[in-house]
């Protein structure tokens, strides 16, 4: 094992990384931490700011290492920190087999001893210029962070309570706008609302991000593109809907103080205020749910915003009731990073806690702890046909009026055909639900498949299948 | 509690929506009417009801009131195929090769791919179908029924288009409700092994098809081509159509035996002659009488090419050697790695016999040639496309020590731009003709590479070795 503390800091690409790498060293920060038995490889799973942990993989000997994060230093906070606490608290590592995605990258990567790519001389450069970040340094900075004093405390608190104000009067005026825009909408009838929606929704969406309500400002921007999507003749009805459900959020959140708080929270986070993911984790009545997880499906969506949206589905393998158990995991990431895609691979699994936001319909959630699951996780037993999962959609819109989808599971499912371009999951009741267009080349395998389980979304107008358990395998999104 | 609104009231209200309250008002339904007047500003009134509509609305709307149609045979076929789907270790190897590959070269080599899982007997997972059917729907070789069945539903043709496409296996009883490239390629098929009977099964249908498909499938008797065939082959010459006159006349002239063709085989022969070497070499014993290759005069300059390509068209290198009173080796020895006319000539030939052997050797005298070292991939994607198996041990052995391989090998070693990382099609191909048991000590070599340059070779590799080994717990 050659990892020195002088190493790490020749590593240290500047004297920020290592600061940075200190405040990672919390046991709390990292749900895996282990190595192999000769202590050849390093791995760990350290949950940053996003929904899913960064993996990070290390390889002592020759300095190698690997992390998931979107950072462009090399190597970045989280590598640096696995490196220390492996010279510092090498009792932290739990010993044990490397995991597939190590596993992975150990096939994939320049094997000792070969030569470097020549595209590595300016790194070589910029190492060689390096000037001493130091552990010392940081850990002496770490020191010096003293706590602000009582009456700094207070003059910051009452900063925040300004702005928090100051925010909230931007909100109710973007929302006065957004009244405004849909009743002129009404004036001007919907049945052509498809044609001018992009412009028209454009320029209310950028009023709503001036006003600090940049929830709305994205499902305006949204609607355009999901109008577009529909069948020509069910335009009109949809926007006639989504409207609806825009108006219902306004003067929900005019009359947030009535609302029960899960569902204050839902319109208050639909609007415009995020929870982070400390306060989350720290907020001891959040719902929790822990077991056994399928990666259901991963999918990932650039937004106009240039942000892509990574989901991962999660499936509790043993729900507690009849209804699926399902936690919704979203990174951001800037689209100008390059490609990216969730750090889970669907169908895989893991066993762990979710913290889900407080919601009516609680759905998106942080992962809390996470380790390797049981052996062999089985495929949740869902209810028979799609009566039963259509009342679950019915009971969550109830509980939260503008809900956009919801995750359901069915058994006894087959993919029939509606027309050249559509499918459709049906039940022995005869039951129809039309599938995602968009999902029409990936599904026809499914025609002609005995009843199969599936875990889909539904949004009163198409389902999503995200993950199914057929008799030939299982099929995943992603 | 109640719906405050009737499906009436909604339709009305919707109605309005759709309009423009500006031109049709807005009749607020007597359950709304005390919400709506206590509103101010008077549009609240106004989006309260759109509010209630709109929710309402989507309650009601929960189940599609359209029938599905009826399940089309192709989709009862597609999981009716008695092929057990493929392992799934080799089902992710083939993924992430789908993944990796070049775009340029990835009809080629999942085609390549695909004709190993066939091969070894699986068929491809449904689910991968809508993935790499792209790629490898105009290679009739990597079909079987599932992806024929696929293929129909993913296309929309009916059964009236190609009712053959959901038959098990294509037979003599069947062959005419395949499509045209699975008819040709059968028809080859059959001609190799009967080719009396082949001749017939087209003979019988001939009349009825159209000129296209008859031109197609009468080229397929180019194999097994005897003076059996002449007198059909004459009766052509009144066809109506003149590409089907054409190819029955090349095909007559091509028919061994006949006075054309042994003239032209004899001109053929004499471009391969023994010659003793003069000289210090000859007088020290140790100049043999090689064979070399000397075109017919009258193939020079531009028209060196056209005249080479006629004179050998349709021989293959057996007869060319006996003809010449040489042997097979000789005559591939003696023929110049640059010779492109007879080349193509000769590989055409052994493709179409199916001569796996003949291929082989061509290959070797092309890869060992000085311009196959630095450019050996069109000859390795060739063999690739036209092997009906992998290459021998022998040849495998020879190709992993070739300085062809090394100089590749190199190449990566030293690359240091992201396009030089970018396998040029060698290793892959390498992989994809490999047999199974060499393929471990080509991962070997592989190890000391970029994995960038490596990761096509390395996953078809691991394709061929995941169908090698026996499924642990069948499904």
């Amino acid at each position: 094992m050659s990892l020195t503390k002088d190493k790490i800091e020749q590593l240290a690409p500047d004297q920020a990384s290592l600061g940075a790498a200190l405040k990672l060293m919390k046991p709390a920060s990292w749900p895996t931490l282990a190595q192999d038995p000769g202590a050849a490889l390093l791995w760990g799973e350290c949950q940053g700011s996003g929904a899913t942990p960064y993996r990070v993989i290390v390889s002592p000997d020759d300095v190698g290492y690997k992390c998931t994060c979107p950072s462009r230093k090399f190597p970045c906070k989280h590598v640096l920190a696995v490196m220390w606490m492996h010279c510092d608290k090498p009792e932290r590592f739990e010993q044990g087999p490397s995991p597939d995605w190590v596993q992975d990258w150990l096939s994939r990567r320049r094997p000792k001893g070969a030569p470097r790519p020549r595209t590595d001389t300016k790194a070589d450069i910029a190492d060689a210029l390096r000037t001493g970040a130091s552990i010392a340094a940081a850990l002496d900075e770490a020191v010096e962070e003293k706590p602000l004093d009582p009456k700094a405390a207070a003059r910051a608190e009452a900063q925040r309570q300004r702005l928090r104000e100051e925010r909230e009067a931007s909100v109710l005026a973007g929302l006065d706008d957004l009244d405004r825009w849909i009743s002129d909408q009404l004036n001007l009838g919907l049945a052509g609302f498809a044609q001018r929606a992009a412009q028209s929704a454009k320029t209310l969406s950028t009023r709503l991000v001036d006003a600090k309500a940049q929830g709305l400002a994205g499902r305006v921007e949204a609607l355009a593109a999901d109008i577009y999507r529909a069948p020509e003749q069910m335009r009109g009805d949809l926007a006639f809907e989504r409207l609806a459900a825009l108006s219902l959020i306004s003067s929900a959140y005019r009359n947030q103080e009535r609302l029960p708080p899960p569902l204050k929270a839902d319109v208050r986070r639909v609007t415009s205020w995020s929870v982070r993911r400390e306060e989350l984790l720290a907020d001891s009545e959040a719902p929790r749910l822990a077991g056994d997880w399928i990666v259901a499906a991963t999918r990932s969506e650039i937004q106009p915003d240039k942000l892509r949206r990574l989901e991962t589905w999660l499936l509790h393998a043993t729900p507690r009731d009849a209804a699926p158990a399902v936690a919704l995991l979203i990174d951001f990431v800037p689209v100008s990073g390059g490609p990216a895609s969730s750090p889970f691979i669907a169908g895989e699994t893991l066993a762990g806690e979710v913290v889900f936001y407080p919601s009516a319909t609680p759905l998106r959630g942080q992962l809390a702890t996470r380790s390797p699951a049981r052996a062999n996780v089985d495929w949740p037993a869902f209810p028979e046909g799609l009566q039963s999962a259509l009342a679950a959609y019915e009971a969550a819109l109830a509980r939260q009026p503008w809900l956009d989808y919801w995750p359901l599971g069915a058994r006894g499912l087959t993919v029939e055909r509606l027309s050249a371009n559509q499918l459709a999951l049906a039940d022995a009741g005869g039951r129809l639900l039309p599938l995602e267009r968009a999902q029409t080349d990936v599904l026809t395998p499914m025609l002609g498949l005995k009843p199969f389980s599936a875990l889909f979304t539904w949004d009163g107008w198409a389902a999503s299948l995200l993950a199914a358990d057929t008799p030939i395998g299982r099929w995943h999104e992603g | 509690m109640g719906a405050p609104l009737s499906s009436q009231d909604i339709g009305r209200l919707r109605q309005a929506a759709l309009l423009g309250l500006a031109r049709a008002s807005l009749s607020v339904p007597a359950s709304l009417q005390p919400l709506v007047a206590a509103a101010s500003p008077a549009r609240e009134g106004v989006l309260t009801v759109l509010a209630f509509a709109g929710q309402q609305q989507r309650f009601q709307r929960l189940t599609l009131q359209q029938a599905a149609q009826e399940l089309p045979d192709a989709a009862r076929h597609l999981h009716a195929d008695a092929r057990p789907i493929m392992p799934e270790p080799a089902r992710r190897a083939l993924l992430r090769l789908a993944n990796g590959v070049e775009k340029s070269s990835a009809d080629a080599v999942l085609s390549a791919a695909a004709r190993r899982v066939v091969g070894a007997g699986f068929r491809l997972h449904p689910f991968d179908l809508p993935r790499l059917i792209g790629h490898i729907k105009a290679d009739a070789r990597c079909l079987g029924l599932a992806e024929r069945a696929y293929l129909s539903l993913a296309e929309h043709s009916t059964t009236a288009d190609a009712p053959g496409l959901l038959q098990a296996e294509i037979t003599p009883a069947n062959w005419t409700t395949f499509p045209k490239g699975h008819r040709a390629a059968f028809l080859r098929e059959q001609r190799r092994r009967q080719p009396a009977e082949a001749r017939k099964l087209l003979e019988d249908v001939f009349k009825s098809e159209p000129a296209a498909v008859r031109g197609d499938l009468l080229a397929a008797l180019e194999v097994g081509l005897s003076s059996d065939d002449l007198t059909w082959l004459e009766s052509l010459g009144a066809d109506r159509a003149e590409s089907v006159r054409t190819i029955a006349a090349g095909l007559i002239a091509s028919v061994p035996g006949t006075p054309a063709f042994t003239t032209r085989l004899a001109e053929a022969a004499r471009c391969f002659a023994r010659s003793s070497v003069g000289g210090i070499l000859s007088r020290i014993g140790l100049a043999g009488s090689a064979a070399v290759f000397k075109p017919p005069s009258a193939a020079t300059g531009a028209d060196r090419f056209a005249v080479l390509t006629k004179l050998f068209d349709g021989l293959s290198v057996a007869e060319v050697a006996t003809a010449a009173g040489l042997t097979r080796n000789d005559v591939i020895a003696a023929l110049p790695s640059d010779e492109e006319a007879v080349h193509a000539a000769f590989a055409n030939r052994a493709v179409r016999d199916g001569d796996n052997a003949t291929m082989m050797d061509l290959a070797s005298a092309r890869l060992a040639s000085v311009e196959a070292r630095f450019w050996p991939v069109h000859t390795m994607a060739w063999l690739a496309d036209n092997l009906t198996e992998p290459v021998s041990v022998e040849f495998a052995k020879t190709w992993l020590n070739s300085a062809s391989l090394q100089s590749a090998q190199q190449r990566f070693e030293q690359a240091d731009t992201p396009a030089s990382l970018k396998d040029d099609g060698t290793l892959v191909w390498t992989a994809a003709l490999l047999p199974a048991a060499m393929l471990p000590t080509f991962i070997s070599m592989l190890a000391p590479l970029p994995p960038a340059a490596t990761r096509a070779a390395r996953d078809f590799a691991d394709l061929v070795l995941a169908l090698e080994t026996p499924p642990t717990q069948p499904r």
